[in-house]
């Protein structure tokens, strides 16, 4: 395609249909700053992909497959414009497709892992029938998920599917049902929109992504809600209220700063700190910049969910951070455990920043060993 | 008075895993207890709003000033004030609040500090006098202050479940040590010798009530539950199973005599 100026045609594409930078980033999953700095001309690389996942998306909001077509072809002026006649086509497959869909369904998978199924899509009357409730003002889906550990799916005619859970507390039974079941029946789903945690709850933000993607999340989340290796690991949480005197001055020199971390850092005390942060319910490390003045200048890094090595640590030290951060509290905690075949023991203290999203965890030295 | 449904307000965060779906199972047996007698527990925040509340059911109910939000203003961190709604309009009444001991809960009581916050005032010659032992040893350490309750529904039982809920509340969404209130001695006590407190335990659930919590011209007991042993209780079977018909109501109807 030389002498295509992609940058110009996408832009047109998106005018001519009145999709915003922000929609087009969200279709293909980039931050709209990404997109907005391709349009600006300061940075030359565009992904195919990308304008792919967009053309994908729009046929998918206006069921128009035809539309996907026409899209690449305004983008890489390549194949032949979609006629009239494609579109009635288009629509007729649709219908066909339709057919062949699986019917409007909702599920709810308890702590056990038991499914249960209505052909319907009400989940939150589903959910006062399961708890012989009657219905009331309150948002049942969101205790269900948040406080019961359930995971609720509902799927509709055209194949989304909302899945529903909160990460810190779905149970391993439950999202090792739900992830069989969209394993299952992946086929029959089109898309998927997760309703993502804020804070650690179930939240109403939902984000459309692919099945695979959702069944990667649900494999995450099912390794952070696996019991801790029984005999080996010993973890105890303790109360900070009842800890002695060196680790309330730490809290206190945390908490003189603007935030946890820059009172640490002040103290000279972030040496052997880590920074996390928490993003959809996940923990992620953060390279900090030398000056500590997040969170303008962070870098994100992996998930620690995703370490190849010390499984076991990862989830447990997942677990600690979002807990942290969702109680917005300091977290203190006693290990003793088996590190790549070494035997630990040691205490580990969270410091969360609710404003920032940021969590530092440092070691800390008990008393009788400081002594 | 802006609310929300006992439900969306429930986080059991506080509460270990293995604690945390029983203690929600039981909070929605309770809740759906008093939909039953057609009663809606909805969660304030506002101490303020309480205030309003009590002074306009003054004739039926007295506010304590732990909970008069003139002088302490409560929050979403620390405060939740249970209402049994019904028709829209609050008929019963039960709170907690979440509260740091920096010194002894004796000091801060008898510094009018507990009662009145650091800015307010006693009344004229009010004195508090605490001879409970337990108030000299809670110190540091924060503590669940459970009370503030009242009931003119109709349903003589209908406050057993709504002090059960804030007891879940307090032991789901906070961290504490111990739980405290304070009661008249015919509250605390019934008439049978040999089970002299079971009222404090039966109905407010706490594992003791001690001698003497006088400020002015009243008498109180202090009543103490340590964490765990709410905890233990909470998640007794029984727990949430209340007939409301023949669930005793939190004052009887007759003052009883404190044992000798």
């Amino acid at each position: 395609m030389p002498g295509v100026d992609l940058v110009s045609n996408l832009r047109a594409a998106l005018e001519r249909r009145r999709i915003t930078f922000k929609a087009a980033a969200r279709m293909c999953g980039r931050s709209p700053d990404t997109i907005q700095r391709i349009f600006q001309g300061r940075t030359a690389k565009l992904d195919a992909q990308d304008i792919v996942a967009i053309a994908a998306a729009v046929a998918e909001e206006r069921s128009e497959p035809a539309e996907r077509d026409r899209f690449l072809f305004e983008v890489f002026e390549i194949g032949s414009r979609p006629s009239a006649q494609d579109t009635d086509l288009d629509r007729r497959i649709v219908r066909l497709e339709r057919l062949s869909l699986p019917q409007p369904t909702c599920l709810w998978f308890d702590e056990s892992g038991i499914a249960t199924r209505h052909p319907r899509t009400d989940l939150a009357a589903l959910a006062y029938e399961i708890l012989n409730l009657k219905p009331g003002r309150e948002d049942i889906v969101a205790f269900a998920c948040r406080n019961l550990g359930f995971v609720g799916m509902t799927l509709d005619a055209v194949g989304t599917l909302r899945l529903h859970y909160a990460p810190n507390t779905a149970t391993r039974q439950a999202l090792t049902a739900a992830r069989d079941w969209l394993s299952e029946h992946s086929e029959g789903v089109r898309r998927v929109l997760r309703n993502r945690p804020a804070n650690g709850e179930a939240g109403d933000m939902p984000e459309s992504e692919t099945t695979s993607d959702a069944i990667a999340a649900l494999g995450r989340r099912i390794l952070a809600a696996t019991p801790l290796p029984p005999g080996e690991w010993l973890v105890e949480r303790r109360n900070i209220d009842e800890t002695p005197d060196p680790l309330r001055d730490t809290l206190r020199l945390a908490h003189a700063g603007s935030s946890p971390m820059t009172g640490l850092a002040a103290a000279n005390k972030l040496r052997a700190a880590h920074i996390y942060s928490v993003i959809d319910g996940e923990a992620v490390s953060l390279q900090m910049s030398a000056t500590h003045d997040l969170p303008t200048s962070r870098y994100v890094g992996r998930r620690v969910l995703d370490r190849p090595t010390d499984r076991d640590y990862a989830a447990l030290v997942d677990r600690h951070l979002t807990e942290s951060l969702r109680e917005n509290s300091a977290t203190l905690y006693k290990l003793s455990l088996r590190i790549g075949g070494n035997r630990r023991n040691y205490w580990r203290l969270a410091l969360p920043d609710r404003n920032s999203g940021i969590v530092v965890s440092a070691p800390w030295e008990p008393p009788e060993k400081q002594t | 008075m802006k609310t929300v449904p006992f439900l969306d307000a429930f986080a059991a965060d506080a509460l270990p895993v293995n604690l945390r779906r029983v203690a929600s199972i039981k909070a929605v047996r309770l809740v759906a207890a008093l939909r039953e007698v057609g009663l809606e527990p909805e969660v304030g925040h506002s101490l303020a709003e309480y205030s309003i509340y009590a002074k306009e059911n003054s004739q039926k109910m007295s506010l304590s000033p732990v909970f008069d939000g003139a002088y302490h203003p409560g929050g979403v961190a620390d405060t939740m004030m249970l209402y049994g709604l019904r028709g829209g309009q609050a008929v019963a009444s039960c709170g907690a609040r979440l509260i740091w001991l920096a010194a002894s809960l004796a000091d801060a009581m008898e510094s009018q500090r507990f009662w009145y916050g650091e800015h307010g005032m006693p009344r004229d010659g009010e004195v508090c006098v605490v001879t409970a032992p337990s108030a000299r040893v809670l110190e540091h350490v924060h503590i669940a202050w459970v009370g503030a309750g009242s009931n003119f529904s109709g349903e003589k039982g209908a406050i057993l479940p709504m002090i059960r809920l804030v007891n879940l509340y307090a032991l789901a969404n906070w961290r504490w040590t111990t739980c405290v209130g304070i009661a008249e001695p015919e509250i605390a006590y019934v008439e049978n010798r040999e089970k002299p407190f079971s009222r404090a335990h039966d109905i407010y659930g706490f594992a003791s009530a001690e001698a003497d919590i006088c400020r002015g011209d009243r008498r109180f007991m202090l009543m103490t539950s340590p964490r765990r042993y709410l905890e233990a209780c909470a998640m007794s079977p029984g727990y949430a199973e209340i007939e409301l018909a023949s669930a005793p109501a939190a004052r009887p109807e007759q003052a009883i005599k404190r044992p000798a």
